[in-house]
């Protein structure tokens, strides 16, 4: 036997992950790819912390009796869920995991333009957190995630302040992000990546920049003027001290109704990017998604008052937002009938991602067109404030951007890791995802449409079975959420080495290394086509 | 001392983008000038002007208001250099008062068609509080007599107030109701001097 | 089946004999952009960026991008108040009145404020230019300046408040103003809320002005050292954007709190 003498080239290329292995070398990082685990880490911790407070939520509902929690743990439990999931999983999912990975790299760009920002971001985020978390354990907080005054400012006894300093940090986050995103987008683009070559998970995460930019400061500031009538007592939305507690609805809602775009934006981005692969098409449409994304962004600042038709606020400005609320379904139809359009005559790969892309299509066009129903002001007096909204916003948040989430978690999960997730078993969840989810939510529409109202945790007899169906649909679904933990952990270690492009997709993150080396290219990419050139792709012969 | 600094650029091409001397100073005159005549014209009531009738006090906040938008312009213009920025950066100044318009504009829609203002209708009888009163923590001793009539804010809530008889009025929203309930144990019925809200119909 | 490790040796030094078909696939680039354009690197560049005028615009950017927040910010507070004073103009009236009645030689202590920040923003453009064009001990001096006015509104706002706190009109501390200050028919809630507006207003305007005063220090400090050239002058800039900002917020605070009429 000779010896083979040891040659550098024989050496595993340097990438992102094997350049150090210190905990300083992650924690003090700049590097837009490192930051983006950090985040996955730290929203999967979340995510879980506000699942676990679900599955209480939905244990208690089991039955009509409040007979596991007490009314006041009750309201704990939903508050710390809707704090969790929509400030500290949603809103950062896709934009700070998928979106800080893929942002340069897709555009050509070495880092992002501020990249110690980004790494601050990320700082203030956790700190967030720890407050959120902090607040839970010393007792939690009654308010539910809306924060509504005078409760929050001058009844309730918890924790609320710690709350607010919670979000508020949180918020300067999502700032600093969307900040990030806009000067990359618009600054550091490579030669040949026009604007009319982005991906649309560009556009999409440009639109979701612009609200992170414009409307959470607004929230910042309304949480601040809320923190100083809670703390010093000071006048200003209670009505006891001559304020207007309609006028925090209308700041809160400013930013919160464009924060659900926040959410499903970047989903939409991702459904973009999955649906031209696995279709092996070109995407239908390409300037009508771009433009619709922008459109929801713009449109979303204008309908917030369809969350308080029954709250006091006039008829008139109920009737101008109800119609205005209708006005963003144009555009999201744009988008659903675009991916529809690109599936056709495709040759359709249902491979996991793409499942999940297909659920996130077809579920989001339920909860979109529920969206018209609570949209209708006639309608929404009789079913605001019941389980109608709650599932249509589930189906929203968790059919629509959970689902893209996961389905851009293995999309790109050889591109960030360098392995590959067990195919059969990413299969098998997000049928179960699917199937957990339709059980879980699909009976609290009828249950709201009959008349029970969300947020008490005892209710009717005669609600009980569906309830149960609930229940028993959110057990599949949270199984369904546990395995691709374990899996995609799993296959960190053990799953096969991934290729540089595992999917035969035409974008131009699958032209760097997986995972790809600390500044992305090796050289400057100079961009010739668009990144939905499926039509011209060459597959090489054996 | 008058140089123009404008068309230098360094050796990377970056244009620099400084006034000259004189423009600098003129704006800043301007500016004290735009101070002196927002102070001058908030000495004049036109609330006792009157044109036609018609009372002319809305002339003294679109002064003071105008005057602010000129001198923001300024500084935004020249202090601020868009004047020689790029579109781009001319398109993120307009896109934040773009978005403040739409916070109030939208906002104000529903304001300016409430069919009563706001508290119109709480009779403030407590009026000035003396100040030679005692008050171990402020807030708690002050009275407030809440209104007769429900209040638009009030739409939907439950008052408890009228159950503990107190002067202070708490009102719930529905939502929080089995808190609200929790709060308020129920008590002896409300003295017949302070009835239990009528209901929001009743205006 | 050759064994992950060894298909990754292969791949890395060039060699793709070992592959199968799906394998070669999937080590294809897509056709859509070459990597062609060698980087290098530039001293004054940092190394996300290409250029230095790419770094400087995304620098101006950012700071444009912040202020749109920034606006945003203030403008909750800005609806508020408008709400509020169309609601109970009466009261709000009565508060900007008073408000306006503190006064040094004659003139409110909200003009010498504007007119101190309007200072303090000249200073902060010359400040500017001067470090466009190098010149290190004016800007220094410039700088210093800025500071100074800066300090100057604190103190007169200082005092405002401390007059505020005499007269018992801070809310909640308790609020008990003396009566002879009211003028008929104004009702005390909407009077105190006027309060509760004045002072969220002008103390997150203050602390803003603070952090402006801390991000001028640092200036100095790097301009003391050499640091700020006419090559590296954006702190300089951007800061500048900043405090002008501020200086344009009270622009508006100025005839929206102290002189409603």
């Amino acid at each position: 036997m000779t010896s083979i003498p040891y040659t550098p080239a024989l050496a595993p290329p340097e990438t992102y992950l094997n350049v150090s292995y210190r905990v300083r070398s992650w924690l003090l990082t700049a590097d837009h790819k490192r930051i983006a685990i950090l985040y996955m880490i730290s929203i999967t911790l979340f995510f879980f912390v506000g699942g676990a407070a679900a599955v209480l939520m939905r244990l208690e509902l089991m039955t009509p009796q409040g007979d596991l929690v007490r009314a006041e743990t009750y309201n704990k439990l939903f508050t710390i869920h809707g704090v969790m999931m929509v400030f500290f999983f949603l809103i950062p999912s896709i934009p700070a995991v998928l979106g800080n990975f893929l942002v340069p790299i897709m555009i050509g760009a070495r880092d992002l333009a501020f990249p110690r920002l980004n790494l601050l971001s990320w700082y203030l985020y956790m700190i967030g957190g720890c407050f959120a978390l902090g607040a839970m354990i010393l007792g939690g907080v009654d308010t539910g995630w809306t924060f509504y005054t005078p409760y929050s400012s001058s009844f309730s006894n918890t924790n609320v302040a710690l709350t607010i300093v919670a979000i508020f940090i949180n918020g300067f986050s999502s700032i600093l992000t969307g900040l990030n995103f806009i000067v990359t987008i618009h600054k550091m683009r490579a030669p040949g990546m026009y604007w009319s070559r982005l991906p649309l998970f560009i556009w999409s995460h440009y639109a979701t920049s612009l609200i992170f930019v414009l409307a959470t400061p607004v929230l910042a500031i309304t949480l601040v003027l809320v923190a100083v009538e809670r703390l010093l007592r000071v006048g200003i939305f209670d009505p006891a001290l001559g304020g207007d507690p309609i006028l925090f609805q209308h700041l809160f809602w400013f930013y919160s109704h464009p924060a659900v775009y926040i959410m499903i934006l970047p989903a939409m981005g991702v459904v973009s990017e999955i649906v031209p692969c696995f279709a092996h098409k070109r995407i239908f449409g390409y300037g009508m998604i771009a433009f619709a994304s922008l459109a929801i962004a713009v449109l979303g600042f204008l309908v917030w008052g369809h969350h308080m038709f029954v709250s006091g606020q006039s008829i008139y400005g109920g009737m101008i937002f109800s119609i205005l609320s209708f006005l963003v379904s144009i555009p999201s139809a744009i988008k659903v009938f675009n991916w529809t359009a690109t599936l056709y005559k495709g040759s359709v790969d249902l491979r996991t991602p793409m499942l999940y892309a297909l659920g996130f299509i077809g579920l989001f066009t339920l909860g979109g067109l529920t969206g018209l129903i609570v949209a209708t002001l006639a309608i929404d007096v009789h079913v605001h404030d019941t389980y109608f909204v709650v599932a249509h916003f589930h189906y929203i948040m968790v059919g629509g951007a959970v689902m893209a989430y996961l389905g851009g978690i293995h999309f790109w999960w050889p591109k960030i890791t360098g392995r590959m997730y067990p195919e059969w078993w990413g299969r098998f969840s997000a049928f179960l995802i699917f199937v957990g989810f339709n059980l879980t939510f699909f009976p609290q529409f009828i249950l709201g449409y009959l008349g029970m109202p969300r947020r008490y945790y005892a209710y009717a007899a005669e609600f009980q079975v569906l309830n149960v169906m609930s229940t028993a649909g959110a057990s599949i679904l949270g199984l369904g959420y546990l395995l691709p933990l374990c899996y995609l952990i799993w296959s960190l270690f053990y799953g096969k080495i991934a290729p540089i492009n595992p999917w035969g997709a035409a974008g131009l993150e699958w032209q760097t290394s997986s995972p790809p080396p600390t500044d992305n290219f090796d050289q400057t990419p100079v961009v010739v086509d668009e990144a939905y050139a499926y039509d011209k792709i060459e597959v090489p012969s054996a | 001392m008058n140089e123009h600094a404008a068309t230098e650029s360094d050796r990377e091409g970056v244009q620099t983008k400084a006034e000259s001397l004189r423009t600098y100073f003129a704006v800043y005159a301007a500016l004290m000038v735009l101070l002196v005549l927002t102070v001058a014209a908030s000495f004049v009531d036109f609330a006792k002007w009157r044109l036609a009738h018609h009372n002319l006090g809305w002339l003294n906040i679109s002064f003071a208001m105008i005057i602010a938008v000129i001198k923001s312009l300024l500084v935004v213009l020249f202090f601020m250099h868009l004047r020689h920025s790029s579109r781009l950066t001319w398109i993120f100044a307009g896109a934040a008062f773009l978005w403040l318009g739409i916070l109030l504009t939208l906002t104000l829609n529903d304001y300016l068609t409430r069919r009563r203002p706001l508290y119109e209708d709480v009779p403030d009888k407590s009026g000035i509080r003396q100040p030679a009163q005692p008050e171990a923590n402020g807030r708690a001793q002050v009275s407030f007599v809440p209104p007769r009539r429900r209040s638009r804010l009030s739409s939907g809530g439950h008052s408890c107030a009228a159950r503990l008889g107190r002067e202070q009025r708490l009102t719930i929203p529905a939502r929080h109701a089995p808190a609200a309930a929790a709060r308020c144990p129920p008590t002896a019925p409300a003295p017949a001097a302070r009835p239990p809200p009528p209901a929001a119909r009743s205006t | 089946m050759p064994d992950d490790a060894a298909v990754a040796g292969e791949v890395a030094r060039g060699d793709d004999s070992a592959l199968t078909p799906q394998q070669r696939r999937a080590q294809s680039r897509p056709a859509s952009a070459h990597l062609v354009a060698p980087r290098h690197h530039r001293p004054h560049v940092k190394h996300q960026f290409d250029t230095l005028a790419q770094q400087h615009e995304a620098d101006t950017l950012g700071m444009w991008a912040f202020l749109a927040t920034e606006v945003l910010f203030f403008g909750g507070m800005i609806l508020c108040y408008t709400v509020y004073r169309g609601v109970y103009f009466k009261e709000w009236h009565n508060g900007s009145r008073i408000l306006d009645e503190f006064e040094f030689l004659g003139i409110s202590a909200g003009a010498w404020n504007t007119a101190v920040l309007l200072t303090s923003s000249l200073t902060v453009a010359l400040a500017v230019r001067a470090a466009q064009l190098g010149r290190r001990e004016q800007l220094i001096g410039l700088l210093l300046a800025t500071m100074a006015l800066g300090a100057a509104f604190l103190l007169i706002k200082a005092m405002e408040y401390r007059n505020d706190y005499h007269e018992g009109l801070v809310p909640g501390w308790p609020f008990h103003p003396d009566p002879r200050l009211l003028e008929p028919g104004v009702r005390m809630r909407p009077f105190e809320l006027f309060w509760s507006f004045y002072f969220v207003m002008t103390a997150v305007h203050a602390l803003h002005m603070l952090i402006g005063l801390g991000l001028f220090t640092y200036l100095i400090v790097q301009a003391w050292r050499g640091k700020l050239t006419r090559e590296h002058h954006m702190p300089v800039e951007i800061i500048g954007l900043y405090w002008h900002f501020v200086d344009l917020v009270w622009i508006f605070l100025f005839p929206l709190l102290y002189l409603v009429r």
